[in-house]
């Protein structure tokens, strides 16, 4: 079967009519010329350049003939299978074609090669798949492909969804299945502006530890010594005293209290914030701890 | 994993209100006896208030007493120096007596030094008069001896550095107080020194001794409208309050309570609710650890020989 494809190949391409005057005709010729030669590489290249000018069904079959005879029978599939996916009633399938790919299958029965099912979910997408020895050009869509043996890496891409890569070893004509299931990213939503509110309240309770610091140094204090100074200072003063000792706790503690929470505001994103208060006859204190 | 910590604390100590002056009398702490002219001192190595002497109904007394804010515990007894109203005080690094009257009735300008026993110190210089009713105070590095009673009430001061003596200016009136007439006032750099002619004569004045001048001076006088003697003066650093504390008055009368001095004047520290009985010749110290003034001893006439312990929170 083999010695009779030349001939078959010179007969289709003589009987193809093709012979236009614009520049898609005059690539798909120089193809032709070049496959009667045997120079298959070259008129793959003619046909892809046509191709490139205009997608045709035709374009694709020559392709995949082409490969088919060159024995590369994945590339070959994979153009007969564009062939297919193209034709329409101005741009039909060669007839030759039915032949070639009864070709190609017999040779695929007979030849090392594995059937090769990539399995790309969800379902609805429409995934372009390439593989390592296959030009840049020649994407497969989801289905079945034939791979000769070998190690061979795999990429999957579809729109909206980061690329899937898979290692894939072929040793012998076992048929394989590679499932991949497109996961699409978990959008965060952009992070708000981080808000100036917490380091108001530290500021402003700082302002008021302040406040009562000097309220204590400036007045407090003195009236505290004059109470000291007799009964009838201690009596003439304590009124006194007691609200401005009441003035200066709140301005402490309400200082602590509002920085503290400042604190624990401004920290609670980034670190484990713990925070505690104490009070006994000794005073009082508002402790916060973080970790980051 | 570094952990942070942000402390915002208010100390209470700071803002509390101080307690309405008032005595108050510590049950329990008598142990010294009953005791007229004791001498108290603040011992900072004790971090109590130490008390020497006294007379007793019986005898005079030879013990040393520390009290630590509840009772009274004997650090010696005796201590074999037996001296009657002598000087005592802390001098700055231990505790020392000078003058006062010995077991023969003889008056003595003789120095004793407190290191698990007493030892007389061997002076030289020109020595202070032979005294009784002593009053000595530390003061810019020495022992300052001022006033006593000789045979009469003694205006003379004198200091000591180490072992020499020096003649200081005459206080220039009689400073001869039973109780505690002589007191520090670290805050204004002054020996201030109640003036007392031992009872011979009314006397309500204060004096004043500051480095600056090298001159004494008249604080007050009068001071409370009161004339007294046997009264006693304390000056607390911590609140800058000098307090007049006891005494009697010429006619045989107890001036009643405690006084401040508010600038050259002194008035009435407490009220009558809360005030300390009428003595004399008490003993008086500041215990700056507790923040409280310690009185000790004294007399009246209803308690010729008082044993009580009184204390004024501040």
């Amino acid at each position: 079967m083999r010695q009779r494809w030349p001939l078959l190949l010179g007969l289709w391409i003589f009987a193809s009519p093709v012979a236009r005057a614009d520049d898609t005709a005059d690539l798909v010729a120089k193809g032709q010329d070049l496959a009667k030669q045997g120079a298959w590489s070259q008129a793959i290249i003619a046909f892809k350049q046509a191709d490139a000018v205009q997608p045709r069904a035709q374009h694709a079959c020559f392709i995949g003939l082409a490969y088919l005879r060159r024995e590369l029978w994945a590339q070959a599939e994979l153009y007969f299978a564009r062939c297919h996916a193209r034709a329409t009633a101005g741009d039909p399938v060669p007839e030759w074609t039915a032949e070639a790919e009864s070709q190609l299958a017999t040779k695929l029965g007979e030849e090392n090669v594995a059937a090769v099912t990539i399995d790309v979910t969800p379902a609805d997408l429409v995934p372009t798949i390439a593989i390592t020895g296959f030009l840049p050009d020649e994407t497969l869509g989801r289905g079945t492909v034939h791979l000769a043996p070998g190690h061979y890496a795999i990429s999957i891409d579809a729109p909206g969804y980061p690329r899937a890569t898979r290692e894939l070893d072929v040793k012998d004509k076992t048929p394989q299945v590679i499932r991949v299931a497109l996961v699409k990213p978990v959008v965060t939503p952009p992070l708000p502006p981080p808000s100036r509110a917490p380091y108001y309240l530290i500021g402003g309770g700082l302002v008021a530890g302040i406040a009562g610091t000097v309220l204590d140094i400036a007045v407090l204090q003195g009236v505290r010594n004059d109470l000291r100074h007799s009964v009838a200072a201690y009596d003439a003063n304590s009124t006194k005293f007691e609200v401005v000792r009441g003035a200066t706790v709140t301005l402490w503690v309400g200082g602590a209290v509002v920085a503290g929470l400042g604190t624990y505001l401004a920290l609670r994103a980034h670190s484990d914030v713990a925070v505690s208060a104490r009070v006994d006859r000794d005073g009082g204190a508002v402790l916060i701890g973080w970790s980051r | 994993m570094m952990r942070w910590w942000l402390v915002l604390s208010v100390a209470a100590g700071c803002v509390a209100k101080p307690p309405r002056p008032a005595w108050t009398k510590i049950a329990g702490a008598d142990q010294p006896g009953e005791l007229t002219g004791v001498r108290l001192t603040w011992d900072p190595d004790r971090g109590e208030v130490v008390l020497f002497g006294g007379d007793g109904p019986a005898d005079l007394s030879d013990a040393m007493w520390s009290f630590d804010g509840t009772r009274w515990a004997p650090l010696c007894n005796p201590c074999n120096v037996r001296r009657e109203r002598p000087g005592f005080v802390w001098d700055g690094s231990q505790l020392v007596i000078f003058g006062g009257g010995d077991d023969a009735g003889h008056y003595t300008n003789t120095v004793f030094d407190y290191s698990d026993t007493w030892t007389l110190r061997d002076t030289s210089g020109p020595q202070p008069a032979e005294q009784t009713f002593s009053q000595i105070v530390p003061y810019h590095g020495a022992l300052w001896a001022v006033g006593g009673y000789a045979s009469g009430p003694l205006s003379g001061v004198s200091s000591l550095a180490g072992k020499v003596w020096n003649t200081e200016a005459n206080a220039g009136d009689s400073l001869a107080s039973i109780g505690m007439g002589v007191t520090v006032d670290t805050d204004h750099d002054r020996i201030l020194a109640l003036v007392d002619a031992a009872g011979n004569s009314a006397e309500d004045g204060v004096r004043m001794y500051t480095a600056s001048t090298g001159e004494w001076s008249v604080v007050c006088e009068p001071c409370t409208g009161r004339d007294r003697t046997g009264g006693s003066l304390v000056h607390v650093p911590d609140h800058d309050l000098t307090l007049l504390i006891g005494g009697r008055s010429l006619d045989n009368t107890y001036p009643r309570g405690t006084w401040v001095l508010e600038g050259d004047r002194f008035a009435r520290y407490d009220d009558d609710d809360h005030m300390l009985p009428p003595r004399r010749e008490v003993g008086v110290a500041y215990d700056p650890d507790r923040d409280v003034v310690v009185v000790y001893g004294g007399a009246s006439d209803d308690c010729p020989f008082c044993g009580e312990t009184w204390e004024l929170a501040l």
